[in-house]
Order: C-alpha cells, then sequence, then structure tokens
C-alpha cells in the first residue's frame, strides 16, 4: 500500500489551484456556502470521504456523503465540481462519479459507464462538462476526456486527448487541459475550443505541468519538472502564455534544477506558488522568481488553494489517519484555523 | 511505460497461538538430539510450540492451516490473494518462514506469501513464537512457521490421494507417494489447485471479480543412508498464477505470477559423540506484476540465493550438547524498480545446551558478518523448569534483529542505502501443565523494537523508508485442550486458544493499525465411531485502520463446522461448510472474505 501511496504521491500529488465557484439560486441547505474537502483515501481500502467547513473552518463535518446517502463514497476521491445545482465527486479508484445535491449531498445519480480513472470535472456549457480520464494508467494511449451531460448525468461521448490529462482551467473562449502524465510523465497543454468545441492547439511547456490560472489574458503554467529520482532530473518552470497571440509563450522563468514548485494560484495580480515548505507570491507584472518566500507551512502540503483572501492548506500527515486543513488570512499569513479532516485531503470545492 | 505496485507492501499485523506441545522428558534421549537439524522440534522445548496436525493439511492453503488450527493472525487481501502472518503483534517481515531448517523469507520484501505455500507436502508444520534470530537470522522476531520435510529409514511404502471440491469452481488434487526401506527414502508429491474464487460479499451485490487462480506445486525428498553416513536431497517447485481481484469498491485487472524454486542438498555424518550436517542450498523467487492482465506490459522481480552451511552437534554425556553453526549465504535481487544488487552475508552461532535435574537452559549466541551492513551481535537464553511430571516453567529471553530488505534499500525512488538493521529485545515467562485429557498452557510476553524502518512521505514527492519507528509489543496467550472419553464410542474434546496483544507505538502511544488486540479459536471435536464432527468458532477483534486508532474494521465471530467419515484404511471423506452464518468479515480493509461456502474432501490411501 505505501508503495501505491508512494505512486499516488508522485501522480497525485500535484493538485491544481483554480477554484471551483458555483452560486445557487435554490433554497439554502446545510451544505449551501461553504468549503467541501474532497478526502482522497488510501489506494484499495474504500476510505475515501467529503467533509465540509465553513470558509474560515471554524466548523468542520466529516464525513457527510457517507452520512446523508448511508454509503460508503468509494476508493480514492480526486477532485469535486459543481454544475446545475449539483456537486460531482470525482472518484478515480471506483471509475465513478458521484453526482449530490449541491446543498444537501443526496444523492442524485452515479455515473459509472463511460469512466475509467477519472481525474477533474469542468464544467463548459449549460449543459455540458468534461471530465478528465486516464483510462489503463499503463496505457498511454487511451486518455480522453468524457464528455458529461449533466442534465441526465451520463457520459455521452469522448475526445481523445494525450497522456496523463489532469486539472482543467478555462476562460470565457477556451478551456485548457494540463497533461502531467498519469503514472509517467508529460509536457502539454491541450487547448479546447469552449465555442467549436473541438481540441484547436496543443501547447508544449515543461516536464510535469501541475496547475494553471488565467489572467488577464494569459495562461500561467507551472511544471514541477521532473523528480531526481528519474535520474533525468528536470528544473521547475512557470510559463506565461499568450492568449490573443496564438499562445505564444511570452515567458518562461526556470528554478533550479533541484526545485520542483507546485500549486499555482492567483489572488488579485498576485500569484502564488508552494516549494519545499514555503509559500512563494510574486506579481503577474514581475519579471523574475521571488527570491523571498511569502510564508512558511510547518509540514508537507499536499495541495494548496487560494480562495477569497484565503490560503488552503491541505496536510495527509502520515497518510494512514486523518489529515488537516490549515486557512491562513492572505494579506499578512496568519493562521486563521487548522481543523482534522479526512484521510489524505486533497480538492477543495468552494461554494455559495 | 513500466509499473511496479509492490507485491506485498509493509504492514504491521498482530498475533499467533499455541497448544499440544509435549513435556515428555524422553525428548531428552540423545540419539534424536543427535540427529536434529536447526529446525527439529525439540531445540525448541522452551518455547511456546503449536504443531499443525498433518492430516487436516492435505488439501488446506497455509492460511487455511493456520486460522483453522491456532488463533494466529492472517492478513489476507482477500481469499487466495497475497496473505501474510502477523505473531505477537508483529508485522509479516518479522515472522520468518522456515523450509527444511532454511529461512525463506523474500529479500524483496522481507515477507513470504502464505499462500505460495501449499502446506499438504509437508510432514512437520509448527509455529514457534518468540524470537528466534540465533537459529534463522533476519526477521525472526514475532517468531517463526517451520515446515519440514522428515527422512526416515524404515520399510513403507504409501500412496495417497486428495481431492477437494468446492464453491466458486474450487479444485484441488494432491497426490504423493512415499516409499522407504531402512537405506533408500523417497517422497513425491505433486499438487494443482484452480479457483474461479467469483465469490459473492455478503451483504453487497458485489462478485469477486478478477480473483480467479491456478497453480501447481512439486516436490521431490530422497534420502540414502550407508552405515554412519546419510545423503539426501529435499526439493520444491511452485508456480501461482494469481489475479488480482478486485476491492469492494475499486475494480481490478491486474495479475501476478509467482515462481519458486527451492532446492537443498545435504550430507548427514553420525558418530557417537558428534555429528556434522552439511547442506548447499539454491532459492529462487520469482515474480511478474501485470497492472493490466491483457497488456502485455509488466513489473519483473527475482530474487536469488546461494547458501552453503554446516552444523555441528557436540554432546560427550546426555546431559549436554553444543551445536556450531556456521553459514555464507549469498543473495541477489533483481528487480524493474530496484536494479541488481547482492549481498553477501556470513553468520556463526554457537547454541549450548544442558539437561539437569529440574532445570534444562540454552544459551545461544550469533554473529552475522556483512560488507554492507553492521549487524549487532545476538544472543537468546532459554530456562526450562519441569518441576513436576505434568508441570513446567519456561522462561526465554532474546535479542533478534532485521536486515532492510533490498527494497528498503535499493527502491526507484526513495529506497535508503544507509538504512540501519531493526533491533529487538523479546522476553517470554510461561507455564505449561500437561496430562493425557487436559493441557494448559499459559504464556505473557513482552517485545521492544527499535529503528523499525517504516516508508515516511518526503518532501521530494515521494516516500523513503527510514530507521523511524520504536514499537512495544507485549501480550498474553492462552491455551487449554480437554479431552473426554464418554463411552467406547464417544470421544469429546475441546480446545481454546486466546492471544491478547497489544502493540503500540511509542511515539504516539498509539495501537499499530492493521493489527486485532483480540484473537481467539474454540476447536469441538465429537468422535463417534467412524464419524468425526468439528465444530471451529473463530473470533477476532476488532483492527484499527488508522495510526489515530479512530477507524477499525468491526470484530466478528465465524463458525466453521466439518463432518467427515472414515471408511476404513483406504478411503475418507470429509463435508465442510464454512462460515456457516454468511457473516460478512474482512481482516483487510475493503478485501471481503466470502460467505457461507462448501467443500467436499475425498481421500484414497494405499
Amino acid at each position: 500500500m505505501k508503495r501505491i501511496n508512494l505512486l499516488l504521491a508522485l501522480s497525485l500529488i500535484i493538485s491544481f489551484t483554480s477554484c471551483k465557484k458555483h452560486k445557487t439560486t435554490e433554497a439554502e441547505g446545510e451544505f449551501a456556502s461553504g468549503v467541501f474537502i474532497v478526502n482522497e483515501g488510501n489506494f484499495g481500502q474504500g476510505n475515501a470521504g467529503i467533509s465540509f467547513a465553513d470558509k474560515d473552518f471554524s466548523k468542520v463535518t466529516n464525513n457527510v456523503f457517507e452520512t446523508v446517502n448511508n454509503s460508503a463514497l468509494g476508493d480514492q476521491a480526486q477532485s469535486i465540481g459543481f454544475s446545475n445545482g449539483k456537486a460531482y465527486i470525482v472518484v478515480t479508484g471506483s471509475s465513478k462519479i458521484e453526482v449530490v445535491e449541491d446543498d444537501t449531498m443526496e444523492r442524485v445519480a452515479t455515473i459509472s459507464s463511460g469512466l475509467t480513472n477519472p481525474r477533474y470535472f469542468e464544467p463548459i456549457g449549460e449543459h455540458t462538462a468534461l471530465v478528465t480520464c486516464w483510462g489503463d494508467p499503463t496505457d498511454n494511449t487511451d486518455d480522453y476526456l468524457a464528455i458529461v451531460n449533466t442534465n441526465s448525468d451520463v457520459v455521452s461521448g469522448h475526445i481523445s486527448v494525450g497522456l496523463g490529462p489532469e486539472k482543467m482551467v478555462k476562460n470565457d473562449d477556451y478551456l485548457f487541459v494540463a497533461h502531467k502524465g498519469a503514472w509517467s510523465t508529460n509536457n502539454k497543454v491541450t487547448v479546447y475550443d469552449l465555442v467549436l468545441r473541438q481540441i484547436v492547439n496543443t501547447i508544449t511547456v515543461g516536464d510535469r505541468p501541475n496547475s494553471m490560472v488565467v489572467k488577464d489574458g494569459y495562461l500561467w503554467v507551472l511544471c514541477s519538472g521532473e523528480p531526481d529520482w528519474t535520474g533525468n532530473e528536470t528544473a521547475g518552470q512557470l510559463f506565461k502564455i499568450d492568449l490573443n497571440n496564438n499562445f505564444n509563450i511570452e515567458t518562461t522563468f526556470d528554478f533550479d534544477t533541484t526545485a520542483h514548485p507546485d500549486f499555482l494560484s492567483v489572488s488579485g495580480n498576485d500569484l502564488y506558488y508552494y516549494l519545499n515548505g514555503k509559500i512563494y507570491k510574486m506579481n503577474t507584472g514581475d519579471t523574475t522568481l521571488p527570491n523571498q518566500e511569502f510564508m512558511t507551512y510547518n509540514g508537507m502540503a499536499y495541495n494548496m488553494e487560494i480562495y477569497d483572501g484565503k490560503l488552503y492548506i491541505t496536510d495527509a500527515l502520515d497518510y494512514q489517519q486523518e489529515g488537516s486543513v490549515s486557512v491562513y488570512d492572505l494579506s499578512d499569513g496568519h493562521l486563521i484555523n487548522q481543523k482534522t479532516v479526512g484521510i489524505i485531503p486533497g480538492d477543495l470545492g468552494f461554494h455559495e | 511505460m513500466k509499473h511496479q505496485l509492490l507485491f506485498l507492501p509493509v504492514f504491521i499485523f498482530a498475533t499467533q497461538f499455541m497448544s499440544g506441545q509435549k513435556l515428555s522428558r524422553q525428548k531428552y534421549v540423545l540419539d534424536s538430539v543427535f540427529i536434529e537439524g536447526i529446525s527439529s522440534k525439540s531445540v525448541f522445548e522452551a518455547y511456546p510450540v503449536t504443531s499443525l496436525p498433518d492430516s487436516v493439511s492435505n488439501t488446506l492453503s497455509l492460511p487455511e492451516l493456520l486460522a483453522q488450527n491456532t488463533a494466529v493472525f492472517v492478513r489476507e487481501y482477500g481469499k487466495g490473494m497475497l496473505a501474510g502472518i502477523s505473531l505477537r503483534g508483529t508485522g509479516a517481515a518479522h515472522t520468518q518462514i522456515v523450509w527444511n531448517g532454511i529461512p525463506v523469507n523474500s529479500i524483496l520484501n522481507g515477507q513470504t506469501d502464505l499462500n505460495t505455500f501449499s502446506p499438504g507436502g509437508f510432514d512437520e508444520i509448527f509455529v514457534k513464537k518468540g524470537g528466534s534470530s540465533v537459529s534463522f537470522g533476519s526477521g525472526a522476531i514475532g517468531g517463526v512457521v517451520i515446515l519440514n520435510d522428515k527422512i526416515t529409514f524404515s520399510k513403507k511404502f504409501k500412496i495417497a490421494n486428495y481431492t477437494k471440491l468446492g464453491s466458486f469452481k474450487t479444485g484441488i488434487n494432491r497426490f504423493k507417494i512415499i516409499s522407504g526401506n531402512q537405506k533408500i527414502y523417497t517422497k513425491f508429491s505433486f499438487q494443482i489447485q484452480k479457483s474461479k474464487n467469483d465469490y459473492i460479499y455478503p451483504g453487497y451485490n458485489i462478485k469477486n471479480e478478477n480473483g480467479e487462480y491456478q497453480g501447481w506445486d512439486f516436490a521431490l525428498i530422497n534420502g540414502l543412508k550407508f552405515r554412519k553416513h546419510q545423503l539426501y536431497v529435499k526439493s520444491k517447485i511452485s508456480k501461482l498464477d494469481r489475479e488480482t481481484s478486485r476491492t469492494l469498491y475499486m475494480p481490478q485487472n491486474g495479475k501476478l505470477l509467482t515462481g519458486n524454486t527451492y532446492l537443498l542438498g545435504g550430507w548427514l555424518w553420525q558418530n557417537k559423540y558428534f555429528d556434522s550436517r552439511t547442506e548447499l542450498v539454491y532459492l529462487n523467487e520469482n515474480y511478474q506484476y501485470y497492472f493490466n492482465k491483457n497488456l502485455p506490459g509488466n513489473s519483473q522481480s527475482k530474487a536469488q540465493t546461494l547458501l552453503a552451511r554446516n552444523l555441528i552437534n557436540i554432546a560427550r554425556k546426555k546431559s549436554y550438547k553444543l551445536m556450531i553453526g556456521n553459514e555464507i549465504s549469498r543473495q541477489t535481487g533483481t528487480g524493474d524498480n530496484t536494479g541488481k544488487h547482492i549481498r553477501t552475508n556470513f553468520a556463526s552461532f554457537l547454541i549450548w545446551s544442558q539437561y539437569l535435574n529440574k532445570l534444562n537452559y540454552q544459551l545461544k549466541l550469533r554473529q552475522d558478518i556483512n560488507p554492507g551492513i553492521k549487524i549487532p551481535l545476538t544472543g537468546a537464553i532459554a530456562l526450562s523448569f519441569p518441576f513436576h511430571s505434568t508441570h513446567r516453567l519456561r522462561f526465554n529471553a532474546s535479542k533478534n534483529f532485521r536486515l532492510p530488505t533490498f527494497n528498503d534499500l535499493y527502491w526507484i525512488p526513495g529506497g535508503n542505502p544507509q538504512l540501519q538493521p531493526e533491533t529487538s529485545y523479546g522476553v517470554d515467562a510461561g507455564y505449561d501443565y500437561q496430562r493425557p485429557d487436559f493441557e494448559t498452557h499459559i504464556t505473557f510476553f513482552y517485545i521492544d523494537s527499535r529503528n523499525l524502518i517504516k516508508w515516511v512521505p518526503g518532501n521530494n514527492q515521494y516516500w523513503h523508508p527510514e530507521n523511524f519507528e520504536s514499537v512495544q509489543y507485549s501480550g498474553m496467550e492462552l491455551a487449554f485442550v480437554k479431552k473426554f472419553k464418554i463411552h467406547k464410542n464417544w470421544a469429546l474434546s475441546d480446545k481454546i486458544n486466546f492471544n491478547y496483544n497489544r502493540a503500540v507505538n511509542l511515539k504516539t502511544g498509539k495501537f499499530l493499525p492493521y493489527t486485532p488486540q483480540i484473537t481467539g479459536l474454540n476447536v469441538f471435536n465429537v468422535t463417534y465411531k467412524r464419524y468425526h464432527f468439528v465444530y471451529r468458532y473463530r473470533y477476532q477483534g476488532k483492527i484499527y485502520t488508522t495510526t489515530s486508532n479512530t477507524k477499525f474494521l468491526p470484530a466478528y465471530p465465524l463458525h466453521n463446522v466439518s463432518l467427515a467419515f472414515d471408511y476404513g484404511k483406504h478411503f475418507d471423506m470429509q463435508l465442510n461448510i464454512n462460515n456457516l452464518l454468511n457473516t460478512y468479515y474482512e481482516n483487510v480493509p475493503s478485501r471481503p472474505q466470502p460467505g457461507r461456502y462448501y467443500e467436499i474432501i475425498l481421500n484414497f490411501k494405499i
């Protein structure tokens, strides 16, 4: 299990940072406003779960899916997304998506047909969403985007893509898919045109693109680079890509060869990323990487996200017990709250 | 792209048991002492030993054999899948499996998958609890499981065939011939097995998909005696192809192919005051893991051990004995995740035994020399006070060790060549009472293990092992056997085993996960003429699944019944109903075991 966790740690540890926002207009349920924490759970042990907290993490409720639906969530929950008043919980190991009412957590549907190792969910239209899927992780040629009809909650088609599609971000025109490479490695970002509904470009970036943000006409892609154990260690890189100039890479920021940054986020005009227990901050207009960290985290981040002026860090601790989430005020870096959640807390879904 | 999920992960497990040991003083007769090897039972007379009856083992898997006769905890990933043993709360890598005196735990991960051993071919199987590094080196911390082929020189000719047919399209056939006279001994044993293994998880509408397995197991034992000399060859070759079954929540389509070859050649030279046993051993283990059985890509690992050893027993009087052992081994491990590495080890040990009137004692010392790693001097003391013909007190203390495995040292990524051996001190004290119709055995134990190797997450995004953890194991083992002869046609007996153990992480004060604190077994036998009825009740306490002890698998009771008909010398049959109440249970999270299932066993003998 440890080895498997190791692989998971390798392939899954790098989560992405764009925030999922969804505004509901329906009557307020118990989970109408707050943060869903996706607790991945251990490989093969079927102990994934969803926790729910208010945005300050003053109160946390664990195992909300299990409690509401009187049923286990499954094996290795990877992420949560929102569409049409529903939350889509992507469960990689069980190769399924649990669809629940986003304010009550009551199960609406389970999508399992057409999904093999699904990773992330992103709505791209009123009744359409895309889900990145690895297919068989030992087969490098069967990766795809599943097209989900969010009205009927079935997979209605799929689009073949390159190896290891992971997190997605979008603006009004395009959806970007980072190919971190699943259990292997890749260095591509797929550009999907939301109007033409087809893939229009593939951008080559650095090794293992792990997180992206879109800001003011630019796509920022953070790549961790190849880790040392591959025998082919490469430096982390940050790419600034001009969306109004044929996806040209305008600037490449190179890290040291042994530096493998992760978890790119944006707040206002500031980018944030995580590197070896330190959080760095740079302005989108900066021409060099920051030398000095913005703050430090006393632990090992499993994921880091920013939402509404707050920085959230999840920590899996020893991976064999309930992990924690720490919430910091981005204005001064002070700790607002630290709370125990479920086993291997990863993706966060912000909901209001 | 190659993918390598490790075959047997590093777990921490639990528990074991004892019963049926003999107090008999005639064991101290030197003749039997003279020919004993390192794994003969009398070497362990001060230890709690559970012998497993060979009559039940002919078609059982090793996990089934242990579960039916001991309260040992076996951590099995669903029926027929990977299975590791846990003695006294320690991990699967802390119990050595010993084949004819040779420790055979994998040098890659330090463990033995119990389902790769078919016990039916062996003449003697027993579980010995407590540290045994002096005799068996690395890894014998919780105890050892010993499987012996015994060569005897007397006129005999036996042929037997055992067939088991059971639920889930399970079939096993074992054929065995034993033949010999005053000069020659031959045993041949061959087993094939196959199972669809598609049981339904009780209470769920889910089948155990991708759980099929098939395999064979071959053993040939030959002995030749002329005057003071014996030459012998022992061999065991097995192959097991298993799909890797789904979990409760996760479909799987992988498979694991396992092959083992064990060869041993020996020369025993017996004299009046000493005997010398020289052996050459070759062990080969081979694994191929397919994450997707339909795709060609796999990950492979294999290991070879070449070992030469000499054991000398010296005993000029009947009251003492000195055993001197020397061995040299060369282990080669090759894997897609580790590369190729070689480890050479030299070991010398002394075991001094003295039998006084009301006190028997043993002193043991062992030193390993290994160019790559510093191994501490290990030693043990064993005391036995047979103060009455039916009562005995015993005490053992030992220092033991476990070497880092090749995976710990060389796994890419994370392998840590700087790892040091785990060290462990263990003591146990016990009382035995034994009469033909009643036995009681009580043991208290305490083990302090330091520098335990644990894989921990690192800032560099991958895990690596460190000499990280300190654990205290403590507990109690109870066994009672009562036999009644009610009438000339009726006999009853009842056996109770109860284990309590605490495996506590010294840093956190919490119990180790994946280890039950309590296991119990009650076996009730009724014999009426040629009919034998057995009712087995097994209880397993809750098993924590988090290091914070916040979650656990619930305790469960398990009921099995079996009825056997003995039709004279040449034929008997047996009907088993396992998990009578169709209880849902698992020893590993999300790995359900079968509900109620049936087996019929047909035995022919000449």
